[in-house]
């Protein structure tokens, strides 16, 4: 009786066994430890049995080897059943939850996008937004629209507008950097204006002298641009300008490492917030966890067991994605400081390489329109 | 045929049941419709009014009547059935 039930319990089939020679195959089954039940013998050639699904798979290989045809003919299970009675009702009833979570989860921004970053960086623009508590997990509700473009405005002098736009769950906030300001007016008197860049000339306005070069032309640094010919030279000659910087980051950096010290601990999460806080002395220490548990009856808990370790400064490894990070800023900050205040940046693009020791390579390139007359 | 002897003078001389022995042959009838044959090596023959079972005794010939195998593992053989009669061969 209890074999009965725990044979449900577990799951059986019926099966039957097609061919000749059946003795053998069930002899050879037994030796291989399958337990046959309610051997029938139909005819001749052909007998029914009852079998664990697991042991149904172990004697499909022996039938191969005989020759013998194995069929299921009809399959048992306690789960099965109650699947077959409860999925139907399961189904409906599971969209429900479904359901609110997704309509709880949709009056919260998730994905922060930044876009029309040349100058500043998006990292930079994600902190003035952390300032105005505007980060994932943000309900809708707070968002107001108006003032984060003015927060945003008003925390960097090198933006000239903000526009927030919420669609769903992600929040773009797109910058427009501010113009460049006029270049200063030097009380130097040129005699020739020179190009102090590579670069073409979109165009060319001489006030005092001769231009020597039209809007299209390419010019190389030191090339005569405007000529005062024996008198003075002035004028604008504004040009597009390609820079490139290069940045390299190695797959080690100076960072936290673990000093040695540490200490056995036992967390107790909720939905990832610590339930038992930890004592006060483990400040800048990191947990890390060794096995985790789901306690999942009622809540979410988790209960974590690891090492509390202390950190000290020392040489990490750096993921690949980290190391890209870095070298990109890198090559970004380097062309930056070479880019004059009075240029204005049109396009901006890094590339991501790697060398044959591994480092990361950050190849920046930004083009500028700016004004490339120098006097001399 | 010389162990079975043996076996049987150790078993007779200790006042001992022959199951002390693990790969003893064991035939339990349970009642006309329920035989268990255990410490078997395998079925020669099966068909629904005769089962032939080799035991370590010989050859067990059990015949009747809609004969089934209720049980078969490599220890034990369970025939249920209207058992008519259980034989052995040499």
């Amino acid at each position: 009786m209890a074999a009965r039930v725990w044979q449900s319990v577990k799951g059986y089939v019926m099966i039957s066994m097609d061919g000749l020679g059946l003795e053998r195959v069930l002899n050879e089954a037994m030796r291989a430890g399958i337990r046959f039940g309610d051997v029938r013998r139909e005819s001749r050639a052909r007998l029914t049995a009852r079998l664990y699904v697991r042991d149904f798979y172990a004697l499909r290989k022996v039938c191969r080897k005989r020759r013998v045809r194995i069929r299921i003919l009809e399959k048992h299970s306690i789960p099965l059943r109650l699947w077959g009675r409860l999925a139907p009702k399961a189904l409906i009833w599971g969209w429900v939850p479904v359901l609110l979570l997704l309509l709880v989860a949709s009056r919260f921004v998730w994905f922060v996008r930044v876009e029309g970053c040349y100058r500043v960086t998006q990292e930079e623009v994600l902190l003035l937004l952390e300032q105005q508590d505007v980060k994932p997990g943000t309900p809708v509700g707070e968002l107001e629209h108006a003032a984060i473009s003015r927060a945003v405005m008003a925390g960097d002098e090198r933006i000239a507008w903000a526009g927030v736009r919420r669609a769903g769950v992600i929040l773009t906030v797109r910058i427009v950097e501010a113009e460049p300001g006029a270049p200063e007016e030097t009380e130097q008197k040129a005699y020739n204006l020179w190009a102090a860049e590579d670069g073409v000339i979109l165009s060319i306005t001489a006030t005092d002298g001769e231009a020597m070069v039209r809007a299209g032309d390419a010019v190389r640094k030191g090339e005569l641009l405007i000529s005062g010919a024996g008198g003075e030279a002035e004028g604008i000659v504004i040009a597009r300008v390609s820079r490139q910087a290069t940045a390299t980051q190695e797959p080690g950096a100076q960072g936290l490492v673990p000093s040695g010290v540490w200490v056995e601990k036992c967390r107790v999460f909720l939905w990832g917030w610590e339930i038992f806080p930890l004592e006060a002395g483990y400040d800048g220490w990191v947990f890390q966890r060794e096995r985790t548990r789901y306690i999942r009856a009622l809540l979410p808990i988790e209960v974590a067991a690891g090492r509390l370790m202390q950190m000290e400064e020392g040489t990490v490894q750096l993921e690949r994605g980290e190391m890209e990070r870095r070298a990109r800023l890198r090559a970004q900050a380097a062309l930056l400081a070479e880019i004059p205040e009075s240029a204005r940046i049109v396009s901006s693009t890094i590339k991501i390489d790697y060398d044959e020791d591994g480092n990361a390579v950050a190849i920046a390139v930004i083009q500028t329109e700016e004004d490339i007359g120098a006097p001399g | 045929m010389a162990k079975r002897k043996r076996r049987h003078r150790i078993t007779e001389t200790l006042d001992l049941p022959l199951e002390v022995f693990p790969d003893t042959g064991k035939a339990t009838l349970l009642s006309r419709s329920c035989l268990v044959l255990e410490n078997h090596g395998g079925v020669l023959e099966y068909a629904a009014g005769l089962v032939r079972v080799i035991t370590p005794d010989g050859i067990a010939r059990v015949t009747g009547e809609n004969l089934a195998l209720r049980v078969l593992d490599a220890e034990k053989i369970e025939i249920s059935g209207a058992l008519a009669s259980l034989e052995f061969e040499e």
